[in-house]
């Protein structure tokens, strides 16, 4: 009866339920779809640094860093090979790295050489699809180099022009060699555009002495993101004692966005849900301020304070009960619908996709986050509808059958 | 003869507003004694003290001195939620007007009464029944309060002070919003019930066509008891 009661009285001012209920709703899917938009970024920002950087798995020799002693080396095995036929391997590939400097008729700087297998690094890495300029590793006898644009402007070179890279090999001599420009390419990483230099890794293995099996770095894309741990502890097996990582060791920063992102959502869910409170405390006073006579009367005829408190804190809780569903229902929907579509960032900023970003964001949110909300939201009604409760049974019953 | 026993029992009551100015005697050391089944009527000019007599007999205000006993329970000493409890069970309560829950029907208003008094869904119905063709209000039973006359309301309000079949019925000017037909139709229904229910009525008023149907009149001035008179 309280129940039907509380029921009844929500709709006793429907604009105003309606309007708390509407705020609600439109409060929790403003909420939830910016959790998803942020979500959706992350996501691309994941994407491009597993299948532009780092893929899922890197290998490398133990002494490997970055300013590599040439003599870190590891050696493919037949297991390696037999790798790539694992349901669960999209594709891998290896490569070599010596750091060194470059130089054009007019300038010079710090760079870093790969060699690489043109085709793998094309599934690997995209790298093809960075072209600018030029082309991907064509048949040619001299040696070729693909470069940064951001190099290319630095160094004043074009397309077809030769710069020389010297470094030293792995028996500490320097060595220099000249490298035709077959290509220019642009990534979303200006910086790495400025140091890094692709060449066959057929010409660096001859230039350093070494043969087709020997890398500094080799990359493994997964089918099956979830079978991260198992290649990866196959690796380690392959490889004894070399330093295998998942792209979270190689990328921390990335793993600490994703698991900041909870205590984000947290925040945004918890400031959109106190300002909603403000509202719900503000009408159910206004309720109960109106009601004083009948909640006196209620009370005269014996109607105790428990479930006077009772019937308040039900129609505060009616009230966000129908809110909160409908409005993360709503934005259920919506993630849903512009997940599927996608939202094309183009339209507002022109610097993404030029940079090789994806322009593209599918908001997503994990269903669990949904309850989360809603258990939020739901106790934020809690306790906003304590306080008008409490100012109902403050009402004495002679006071308020007196005032008509 | 029937066995007269005391329901109301008031014992010196007095009650001081502490007002903005000067403190306010509305009741002055008033005894008042009342046999079940009496229907008696406390009148007086505005501001003798009327309602205050009426609400500390009834427990919802307390007496600054002196006691009240209801039906062998002496109201002024128990809690307040002792108080409320023995309101629901043992006194009905009809006021000047806005007495009724305006999200309920006339039927779910009555029967609200005995459902926080606990009762089976069954001898609710029944008893809400009952109630409705004593009060004549069978034809609007499943209207709500505000589509009901003033004088249809006051009726369905005795039904409910009567619901939970308490000892006593106190009603302060029940009457003061009806035309003088329908407060006439009031007073005949709640004689009526007073006889066939056997339940003490007290209720002020100041309409004289009321005060002759009482059969009991208590007439303040000041907040003391200056005449207690039965007509007839
Ligand atoms: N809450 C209060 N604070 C101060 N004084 C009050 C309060 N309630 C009532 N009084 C005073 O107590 C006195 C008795 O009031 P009461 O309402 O009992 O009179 P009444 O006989 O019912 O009058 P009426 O016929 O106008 O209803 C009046 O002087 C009134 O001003
Ligand atoms: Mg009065």
């Amino acid at each position: 009866m309280i129940f039907f009661i509380a029921w009844r009285n929500i709709w006793r001012n429907k604009t105003r339920s309606v309007l708390v209920a509407g705020s609600i709703a439109l409060g929790l899917w403003a909420g939830a779809f910016v959790m998803a938009f942020a979500w959706g970024l992350y996501q691309n920002n994941i994407h491009d640094v597993i299948y532009r950087q780092y893929s899922h798995i890197q290998v490398h020799h133990p002494q490997f860093n970055p300013d590599m002693d040439p003599a870190a080396l590891l050696s493919k095995s037949p297991a390696w090979n037999s790798m790539r036929v694992q349901p669960e391997v999209q594709s891998l590939t290896t490569r070599l790295m010596v750091s060194g400097m470059v130089q054009s008729a007019v300038a010079a700087g710090g760079c870093v050489l790969l060699g690489i297998h043109p085709s793998e690094e094309a599934i690997q890495t995209e790298l093809e699809s960075l072209l600018v300029q030029g082309e991907y590793f064509p048949l040619s006898k001299m040696p070729q180099v693909l470069i940064g644009a951001k190099l290319s402007r630095k160094l004043k070179v074009k397309l077809h022009q030769k710069v020389v890279v010297s470094f030293s090999d792995t028996a500490g001599n320097i060595s220099a060699v000249a490298l035709r420009i077959s290509g220019i390419y642009r990534s979303a990483n200006a910086a790495l555009d400025e140091r890094m230099l692709y060449t066959e890794h057929q010409t660096l293995a001859g230039l350093l002495g070494l043969d087709s099996n020997s890398f500094h770095e080799a990359a493994i894309l997964l089918r099956q993101p979830d079978k991260l741990d198992a290649v990866q502890a196959q690796l380690a097996s392959m490889f004894p004692g070399a330093r295998v990582q998942n792209w979270m060791q190689l990328s921390p920063e990335t793993d600490i966005v994703i698991s900041s992102f909870n205590l984000y959502m947290y925040i945004v869910i918890g400031i959109i849900l106190l300002a909603l409170s403000f509202g719900i405390v503000n009408t159910m006073l206004m309720a109960v301020l109106e009601r004083v006579r009948e909640i006196g009367v209620l009370q005269s005829i014996g109607m105790n304070k428990r479930r006077i408190f009772f019937m308040i804190m039900l129609e505060t809780l009616f009230l966000s009960l129908l809110g909160s569903p409908a409005g993360l229902f709503i934005a259920r929907f919506t993630v849903y619908y512009t997940g599927f579509y996608g939202i094309d960032l183009s339209r507002f900023s022109e610097g993404f996709s030029q940079y090789g970003f994806s322009a593209t964001v599918h908001p997503v949110l994990e269903t669990s986050r949904y309850y989360v909300i809603g258990v939020m939201s739901l106790c934020t009604a809690l306790l906003a509808s304590a306080y008008p409760a409490y100012r109902a049974l403050q009402l004495k019953p002679v006071e308020a059958v007196r005032k008509i | 003869m029937e066995q007269n026993t005391t329901v109301i029992d008031a014992h010196e009551l007095t009650k001081i507003y502490n007002g903005r100015q000067v403190p306010v005697k509305a009741i002055d050391g008033v005894h008042l004694h009342l046999e079940e089944g009496e229907f008696a009527a406390v009148v007086g000019p505005s501001g003798s003290g009327k309602s205050t007599l009426l609400h500390l007999i009834g427990g919802l205000d307390t007496p600054t001195s002196g006691n009240v006993v209801l039906a062998g329970t002496e109201i002024t000493r128990l809690s307040e939620h002792k108080l409320i409890d023995f309101r629901l069970h043992h006194i009905g309560f009809v006021f000047q007007a806005y007495n009724l829950v305006p999200v309920l029907t006339a039927r779910e208003n009555i029967g609200f009464v005995m459902q926080l008094q606990g009762l089976p869904r069954s001898s609710i119905n029944k008893r809400v029944d009952e109630l409705l063709a004593q009060v004549d209000m069978i034809e609007k039973a499943d209207v709500k309060p505000a589509k009901l006359s003033g004088g249809q309301q006051q009726r369905v309000a005795v039904a409910r002070a009567l619901a939970s079949r308490p000892r006593i019925v106190l009603a302060d000017e029940p009457t003061a919003n009806l035309d003088s037909v329908n407060a006439g139709k009031l007073l005949d229904l709640m004689a009526r019930l007073n006889r066939e229910e056997h339940i003490t009525f007290l209720f002020s008023t100041h309409d004289p066509r009321v005060i002759e149907k009482a059969r009991r009149v208590i007439t303040l001035v000041d907040g003391r008891v200056v005449s207690d008179t039965r007509p007839g």
